[in-house]
This record gives C-alpha cells, structure tokens and sequence, in this order.
C-alpha cells in the first residue's frame, strides 16, 4: 500500500531531495545586520518620519528588509506597489550602502513623487537618488523582460495585490528569475502559529476575497491558509503554487521566531543594540525563491495582454507615423493630443485587444487614454512616468465603437515630453 | 508552505484535540460493508440513475458511495443543499426508504426536479417513496433552519451547493445548530490531489481567481490547490480556513477509499466482485468532516445579513399603503406579481452595509423575491422561497442606496400560483 500524504504525492514533479539548502536564512541576516541598521538607525529613522506612513511599515519591519537587501545583496530590487514610498526609501538607503543597486519601482500612485521625494531630498546626498527608478505606472503593463535585463541577483518586493498581480508574478516574473539567484518578499502575510493572531472569526464573516472586502469594507475578516494569515486573495494563489511545485513558502515570523529562540543571546545583543524599535521577530512578511531548488517548476498561464499573439500599428491622425513627440501643459488633466484612430490592418472583431503605446516621459506624471465614442468620459485611463521605454497598454471594448485617445497631463500640475515609440493594437 | 492545518495557530489557546474521540465515521467501512446492500438495489438504483439522466453531476460509483455512506451512519434527516437534476436527492430519497426512518429535505433554486426528474421517478417507485422527501424550490440562504433540524438527533447533510455566501451558511449557521446531535457533512467536488494521478500543470491556464471570476470569463479548466484540496469552487478557501482555526480536518474519500482497498486488496476483489466498476470505484471526488466527537470550543464565521443590526429604517412602498399586503402571483413560472418602487423614510448614511429586510408567508408554489438593477430587468439579487406554513425572512443586500431597484415577487420556476404575505418590510445597516 502506498500511503500518499502530501499534495500531487502521487504525480511526478520535482525532486525536492535535489533542493540545495536554503539561499537566504532570513534571521541570521538580521542578526548579521545588526551593527549596519545601528549605525544606520538615525538615517533610517529620519526617512521613516520623512515618509510619514507608519501604519503601512513598521520600523521593525524597515530594519528587517533593510537586512534582507543589505544581507542579500542584490543588483535589482523590483518593487511591486509603493504607496507612500516606506520600501522605496529603505531599500534606497541600502542600495546608497552597498553602492550597485538599482531599484525599479512600480505604481501607480503618486505621493512619492509629489510628497515624499522632496521631504527625503533635504535629508540626503542627491546621488540617493539616482539608484531608484520610481515610476508611475500599471504594474501588469510593465515590460519584465526590459527591467530584468542582464540583472544577475533580484529581490522582489510583492507588495501590490490581488490575483492578475499573483499571476504576474508566478507566471511572468518568476520564470525570467529561475536562472538566476532571487529572492520574493512578500508583504501583509502573518504566520498564525507565531504572530498572536486570533483563532476567532471575531464575530465578523467569512472572508470572501479582496473584491468583496473593498465593495463592502468588511476588513476585520481575514482568512487562513495553513499558518498564513491574511486579507488578500495571493495567498490563494501562493497555496496553490506551493502545491503544484511541492515548493515552501517561508514565513518570517517563524524564521525570525525560531532563530532568535535558538540563540537567546543574539537576540539579547539585537534588543540592545536596536532596542524594540528596531528589533521584533514578528515581521508580517512571508517570502519564496526557487534559487537552489531542482526544477522542473509549474507556472500559470498569462492572460490578457500578454497572451496577445498578433499586433498591427495604429494609424492616429495627430501622431505621426513612426516616433512622436507631445508636450504636456503644467495644468493637471489638461489634453495634450486628442486623436483619431485605427488599426492599420483588420484584426478580428470578437476578440479582446489592446492599444500599446510604447513611450518615455520626461517631467511630470501623464496619461494614456481612451474617450467613451461619445468623448464625455474615459473608457480606460493609464499613469505613466519613468524616462525608461515602458507600455502602456488599454483594453478596448468595442474596434467598431472606437473613442479618441487622449494624452494628458495627470494629476500633478508638471509639464512633460512624451516619446511615443511606438503605437499597436495588439491582441 | 505546506498546508497542514496541524500546525496553524499552533501558539494560540484552541480546542484540545487530545480530547477528540476517535474517528466515528468510518466512509471507506461503510462502504465495504454496505456492498451487499448495493449490489441487491443496484437494479433499482440504476433505474433511478437513469430516470434523473445527468450522470456527469453524479457518476454511478459516487452513487453508491453516498448511498453507503446513508446506510452507514444512519441519519434521521438528509439535508440537502443543491440538488439540480436530482441525482442526490434520489439516492437519498432511496436510502430513506431502505432506512425506513429518515426524512429527506432538499434545497434548491432549481425546478428540475420537480418538474422533470420526479415524474420520471415515479415510474419506477411506489408513491410512498416520496413521503419522506421535502423538496423544496428554495434559496439555502433564506432556510429557517432551526425549523428545518427541529428534533432530529443524526442529520447527514449534503453540501453541493458553492459559493462564499453558501459556506457561510454552513460553517456560520447549520453547524453551530449540528453540535448538539450526531452528524456528517460531505462535500462535492473536492479532488484529491495525492490520488488518481491528478496533474500538476496548469496547462497553460491561468490561476484561479474564484468561482465568481470563473463564471464571468468561463475559464473553467482553472483550478486551485489548497493543501490536498483541488477544485474549482470558493468554498475550499473557506473550508481550509475553518479547518485552520478549528484545527479540525477535512477528510477525503479519495484517500479514505485508498487507504482501506489499496491496503487491503482482497477486500477491493470483493468489491469488484460485488458491484462490478459501475458501483465500485476508489475514485470519489469529494470531501467529508464531522464536529462529533470533537472537543470544543469551536469558532464558527458571523453569517452576513444574519447578524444584529445597530439601525432600521421603515420603508416605504409607492403603491402599498400598509402591511400586511398580500401579492397574488400567477400560474406562469418567472410571471411578475408586482414591482415596487421603494426607498426608506430616514436618511441612510452612505456607504453603510445595508439590507432590505422582509418577512413573508408563501402559500400555493414557490416564489421569487428580489432588487431589479437599475435597467429594470436583470436582478441583482433574488431569492427563491417555498410554501410555508410560517413565515420567514428573507434579507436581501442593497448593493447602492443611491439606486435602489424595484422589489419584485414573482413566481418561480413551476407555473403555480402563489398567496404571498408581506408583514414586515424594513431596511436594516
């Protein structure tokens, strides 16, 4: 009889007797960081007040994945959601330390820009700066493939969520990571055997994903996956990666928990040396890397623009063919080109398609979009901002119905040059 | 991660599992042990198989595992939430007259049953058969289902119906209410993923983003892994969650089945001997659990629209001067028997989670009550409610107070006329 107890356990998968050891043992790297965050403690602690957010990261949390950067040491960090720029900054601050790192920051808001960046810049060198690529855009439209590049050592930051970001990330960014080392922190996962969290529903109902909890505000209700606690949809996700790949998905406070368990003593020296503002073994966090594990992996399958497989160019009639240039008015949501157009050839009319406007922005924030046929509203309206080439991409509904496309200054009153590239339809 | 449920919340105070008694319910004994049983009505159950003609919901080995699983434990009510054609609805119905004891109450929007499936089965049984079945043209969430349970004392309950809402019900509502008597719950369309060779590709499809978001795209080749769990349905999130905070688990029949016939292959000889491959399969596709004989305290979810509200607003209704009113709906299935506009007589804050509340009498066939969306026709929420000899509530979520939708009564899916008694009509938040 065979007695088959983990998940697939009679599917042949990986070997997992082939996995190397762990690539990043999360608590010895706090531990070894500890005279680093020390020296650091003023500066870390004056970027926390510029960015003023706390409720998003704590400082603890800020001393730990600043350990993690300066302990893993990558050449890339990829940031997925900044928010008011808490990860951007500290993860800045490390690659200020270690000295070759660049950060790509992806999102789509815009208080780094327009709040935080100032407050930090009366605090640091202006090269502080010159490491971090914070743009403004959709996080599925961005192009991985470009940012990766020949990057050989990526921490990503997942800390933008929802199931399309779960599925970029484990079906278009960690294939292109496989080859090389990588690290996949994870933000809002708490481990329920360490993190002191209620067994009770608390009088709330179940959990119904994060949809539901942003139409009705229900957000007390969380749900449970084995020890991960949460309230997004991506640990579904994560579970079912796990599963299929037989891969485990690490948990911080469990790490940080059991290493400082182990050795009492380091983790006197970590209260003494950064006391409890710096120093907690509950992070909140959760992390995964297929680095050192025998492949083959399991990864989902791309859906929407991404698994376009046919393009034609879009004729505009205020763009010229080929590359164009707009500028931009200092007045937020002013027009800037208002165009026409149709795709130069004839895609079929009962797919989904996508514009793809490929462009680099100089100065302020702007936006790619698309007018209802009538012109009194926005089908679909994207950010962008980052002086590298990136896609903006825009769903549309109807090829028949088609409304103008408008280039626009977004809601900063900053000027800008934008470079179209490139102008398709895609789908 | 991999998910065992053993060790989640292992620091937090919980139930004493050391306390639980042994496994009471024994699925793969019942179903060797039920096999001659099985093999003596396997004419009259494949007349039913094919008097209710939808196989694919049902194959005939998961009849007979049911089937024995009735035998085995013996109920004294069958509940059960879906039916669609009727396959479990028969076979329970079937083990209730070999039991001779239970009663079967069955909850479902649809109508096949009784307007397809039943009159086909009766062809094949004696009108008695049916005196122990309450099939009802009822939405789950609207059950009064301490009426329901009453006094019985092993209820079995059958849990195919899917969706958050639904498992809400289960875990927030009909389980609280099962602690105090014998029972067991088994869950449809739940693979495991350790057994019968289940791949672990995604075949180039994309993840799972929930049951809602497969219904609207119809990508229906997604599935989700939760520990051992695959399926295509919401309700395993919820189920791996309860299991997590209860530090209950969930059984498999898949496993189950294994364990007993792999381990023990004469007695799977036997089996195949018995029932041959049309009843006999080690392949189940669904999952189990059981409160009894588990120490407590167990936590249990609120059930949405069933909790205390803090504020009420009466309601008025252009065209209805006072309650009670009584709507008279036709003998057409789907026939409107009115439309109201509506709205409450206080201001509301906005935002607020807020549900039209009802409470109603049916009399005559099963009704419809629901908010029609803004374009007048499609509804965005409805809930169907069978003849009564009480009255019941029936809570209803107003997604935008700022456009609230006609309240409809309507007659439901049979094409008999209904007295529906409206005493209360309220907005709560």
């Amino acid at each position: 009889m065979t007695m088959v107890n983990k998940p697939f356990g009679s599917t042949p998968g990986r070997d997992v007797a082939l996995d190397q050891p762990r690539v990043f043992d999360v608590g010895r790297h706090y531990y070894e960081q500890r005279h680093r965050i020390h020296e650091d403690a003023a500066v870390l602690r004056a970027l926390i007040g510029a960015v003023g957010w706390p409720n998003d990261l704590t400082s603890a949390q800020w001393a730990q994945w600043y350990s993690v950067a300066l302990g893993f040491a990558p050449d890339l960090v990829i940031e997925l959601g900044r928010g008011y720029g808490n990860s951007t900054a500290l993860f800045a601050q490390a690659a200020w330390r270690l000295g070759r790192m660049k950060i790509v920051s992806l999102c789509v808001s815009g208080e780094w820009a327009s709040m935080v960046a100032p407050r930090i810049a009366k605090l640091v060198d202006p090269a502080w700066f010159a490491n971090v690529d914070a743009r403004r855009t959709d996080i599925l439209a961005a192009d991985y493939g470009e940012i990766i590049a020949n990057h050989q050592r990526v921490l990503v930051l997942w800390d933008a969520h929802g199931f399309e970001i779960a599925e970029l990330v484990l079906g278009e960014i960690l294939p292109r990571l496989s080859d090389r080392p990588h690290l996949v922190l994870m933000h809002d996962i708490s481990d329920n055997r360490y993190a002191g969290v209620p067994r009770s529903y608390g009088g709330h109902p179940l959990w119904k994903g994060s949809r539901w909890q942003q139409k009705t505000g229900a957000w007390d209700s969380r749900v449970n996956i084995g020890w991960m606690n949460s309230i997004q949809d991506q640990v579904i996700a994560l579970a079912d990666f796990s599963a299929r790949n037989d891969l485990e998905i690490e948990s911080a406070d469990r790490d940080y928990t059991e290493f400082f368990a182990a050795h009492p003593a380091y983790a006197n020296e970590m209260r003494q040396q950064l006391g409890e503002e710096f120093f907690s073994v509950i992070g909140h966090w959760a992390s995964l890397s297929l680095t050192g594990k025998a492949g083959p992996f399991h990864f989902p399958g791309i859906t929407g623009w991404r698994a376009a497989s046919s393009r034609c160019d879009i004729v505009a009639d205020e763009l010229p063919r080929g590359a164009a240039e707009i500028v931009t008015a200092a007045v937020p949501w002013a027009y800037a080109s208002t165009s026409e157009w149709r795709p130069r050839g004839s895609p079929p009319l009962n797919v989904q398609s996508w514009i793809r406007c490929r462009l680099r922005v100089q100065g302020g924030p702007i936006g790619v979009s698309l007018l209802t046929p009538d012109g009194r509203a926005f089908v679909q309206s994207q950010v962008a901002s980052s002086t590298s080439p990136m896609d903006v991409l825009l769903a549309v509904p109807d090829l028949t119905r088609r409304g103008r496309l408008v280039i626009h200054t977004w809601d900063s009153p900053m000027a800008a040059q934008v470079h179209i590239d490139d102008l398709s339809l895609v789908w | 991660m991999r998910v065992t449920s053993r060790t989640a919340f292992a620091a937090t105070p919980g139930r004493d599992i050391a306390n639980d008694a042994p496994g009471r319910f024994d699925v793969a004994r019942w179903y060797y042990e039920a096999r001659g049983r099985v093999a003596a009505d396997a004419g009259v159950l494949r007349q039913l198989i094919t008097a209710v003609d939808w196989t694919n919901d049902l194959w005939p080995s998961q009849w007979a595992q049911w089937y024995s699983v009735a035998l085995g434990f013996r109920p004294d009510l069958i509940l059960e939430l879906g039916r669609g054609k009727g396959n479990s609805t028969a076979l329970f119905c079937h083990a209730a007259a070999t039991l001779g004891h239970a009663r079967v109450v069955s909850l479902c929007h649809s109508g096949d049953w009784t307007l397809q499936t039943a009159s086909r089965v009766a062809k094949i049984v004696h009108p008695q058969w049916f005196d122990r079945l309450d099939a009802r043209m009822a939405d789950i969430l609207t059950a009064d289902y301490a009426d329901i349970l009453a006094d019985h004392q092993r209820v079995l309950l059958l849990w195919d119906a899917h969706g958050f809402e639904i498992a809400e019900v289960v875990l927030g509502e009909i389980l609280p209410r099962l602690l105090g008597r014998e029972h067991f719950v088994i869950m449809h369309d739940i693979i495991d993923n350790r057994h019968g060779g289940v791949s672990r590709s995604y075949h180039g499809q994309p993840l799972w983003k929930g049951s809602e978001w497969q219904q609207r795209t119809g990508c229906t080749d997604a599935r989700v892994n939760i520990g051992w769990m695959q399926s295509i349905q919401d309700q395993i999130v919820a189920i791996a969650d309860f299991s997590a905070r209860n530090d209950l688990e969930i059984g498999s029949a898949d496993h189950e089945y294994h364990r007993l016939f792999d381990g023990d292959p004469g007695l799977a000889a036997e089996m195949r001997e018995s029932l041959g491959e049309e009843f006999f399969s080690t392949l189940a596709q669904w999952a189990f659990f059981s409160l009894t004989g588990k120490t407590g305290p167990f936590e249990f979810p609120a059930v949405g629209g069933r909790r205390a509200f803090s504020y009420e607003s009466r309601v008025a209704v252009d065209g209805l001067s006072q309650l009670p009113a009584t709507v008279v709906t036709d003998a057409r299935a789907w026939a409107f028997g009115s439309a109201w506009t509506w709205r409450p007589v206080i201001d509301v804050p906005r935002g607020v989670d807020a549900w039209l509340r009802l409470r109603v009498q049916v009399d005559g066939g099963s009704v419809g009550i629901g908010l029609l969306a803004a374009n007048g026709t499609d509804f965005l929420v409805r809930r169907a409610l069978s003849p009564r000899a009480a009255a019941v509530e029936v809570m209803l979520p107003v997604a935008d107070l700022s456009s609230l939708g006609n309240l409809v009564v309507h007659t439901w899916a049979a094409p008999v006329p209904a007295r529906v008694r409206i005493d209360d009509l309220a907005l709560v938040w």
